[in-house]
This record gives structure tokens, C-alpha cells and sequence, in this order.
């Protein structure tokens, strides 16, 4: 396990966490500014906040000790993702 | 967190219509993401009428910030005393519009 970037980890949790896809990408290069981009039926229904609350659960503890420094979040829902995969998607 | 501070946040966010707990000041921002939230706020009308809180001053506001809206990062925005979110969602409502209807709701009912 030692060894492991934390992006790497952070993929593990929120793979667990999540049924859909997920992507981690380090923002900086220093490997604690990440984006994650993750589709959930979980996300149905839910506000942003709601959904972005769902994505920072599994990582709360590395957000409070700054492991994870800054965290950009993608949140989605299968059918959204499919309408963004047509256009290219951000 | 202690009662004093959430009566503190609680009235701050109800005086002001739009109210930024960030990292560094709005003339003076000190991290990216509250940089870029200020700038989304500004470019959907909120010029003028930003009051911004820096958390980097004030470390007790800092954790208890965290604790008032379960959202453990900061810049946090809060418009007509509701909790908006943090950078990215600030600039997804950016994109759709529905952050400058939300600004001009709340600048409109401050009277």
C-alpha cells in the first residue's frame, strides 16, 4: 500500500464509494490539488450541494488535514453524463 | 462551535445579501479557488455589494464555518442567507445564469 500516490487513493475511496465511473487528475502536480469527475444514479434528484457533499464524504478526513489540499468536483448523473459524451464533454 | 460564533455567522449571512467566507480578502484573494469565486460573484452583479469574510484572520470562524454548513472546504458563499457552495458550484450557476438571478433576488429584497 506504502507508496501509492494519494490521487491514487483518493480513486480507491471514492471507486468504493460510487458504482460509476470515477476520474482523479491531479491538478498540480504536487498530488494534493486534484478534480474528480464522478456519474452516480446517486446524484439523481440531488442539488449541487447535496451531490458535491456525497463525492467530499469518503475524503473528509484528508480534506480536514489537508492531504487533500484542494478538491474540484464533477458530479453527474448517468443520463447527464451520456448528454455531455454527444457534445464532448468538459 | 461555540453559540456566540454560530449567532455571528447566523446574523452575518442575514445582514448581508452576499457574503464570501474565502481565503484573503476580495481585493486581495490568497488562493485560486476564492479567487475565482470572487470574480464568478463579481461578473453576475455582485460588484460593489461583496462582503467578504477571510478566514485566514480569523481561525475560529475558519473551523466553525466548516461546521455550520457540513462543507469542509473553503471560499463558502452564502446569498440572501442561504448556502450556495464553494468555487465550483458558485461557477456552475455562473455558466446557467442562475447565479446573477439569485445575486439580483437578494439585492433586490435588502432593499
Amino acid at each position: 500500500m506504502a507508496g501509492r500516490s494519494i490521487r491514487e487513493r483518493v480513486l480507491d475511496r471514492l471507486e468504493q464509494a460510487f458504482e460509476g465511473p470515477v476520474e482523479v487528475r491531479d491538478l498540480t502536480g504536487t498530488d494534493n490539488h486534484f478534480e474528480v469527475r464522478v456519474v452516480s444514479v446517486a446524484f439523481e434528484g440531488k442539488t449541487p450541494v447535496e451531490r458535491h457533499k456525497l463525492v467530499y464524504a469518503p475524503l473528509r478526513d484528508w480534506i480536514e488535514d489537508d492531504t487533500v489540499h484542494a478538491l474540484s468536483v464533477r458530479a453527474y448523473t448517468p443520463t447527464q453524463n451520456a448528454s455531455l459524451n454527444q457534445e464532448g464533454r468538459p | 462551535m461555540r453559540p456566540e460564533i454560530k449567532e455571528r455567522i447566523d446574523r452575518e449571512i442575514r445582514e448581508h445579501p452576499i457574503t464570501i467566507y474565502m481565503k484573503g480578502t476580495e481585493l486581495f484573494p490568497r488562493c485560486g479557488f476564492s479567487a475565482a469565486t470572487v470574480e464568478a460573484l463579481r461578473r453576475a452583479g455582485a460588484e460593489g455589494s461583496i462582503h467578504s469574510i477571510d478566514v485566514l484572520a480569523d481561525p475560529e470562524i475558519r473551523e466553525s464555518i466548516k461546521e455550520y454548513s457540513d462543507w469542509p472546504t473553503i471560499p463558502q458563499v452564502y446569498i440572501g442567507g442561504e448556502f450556495v457552495g464553494g468555487c465550483d458550484i458558485t461557477r456552475e450557476l455562473y455558466e446557467t445564469g442562475e447565479l446573477r438571478e439569485r445575486i439580483e433576488k437578494a439585492l433586490s429584497t435588502a432593499g
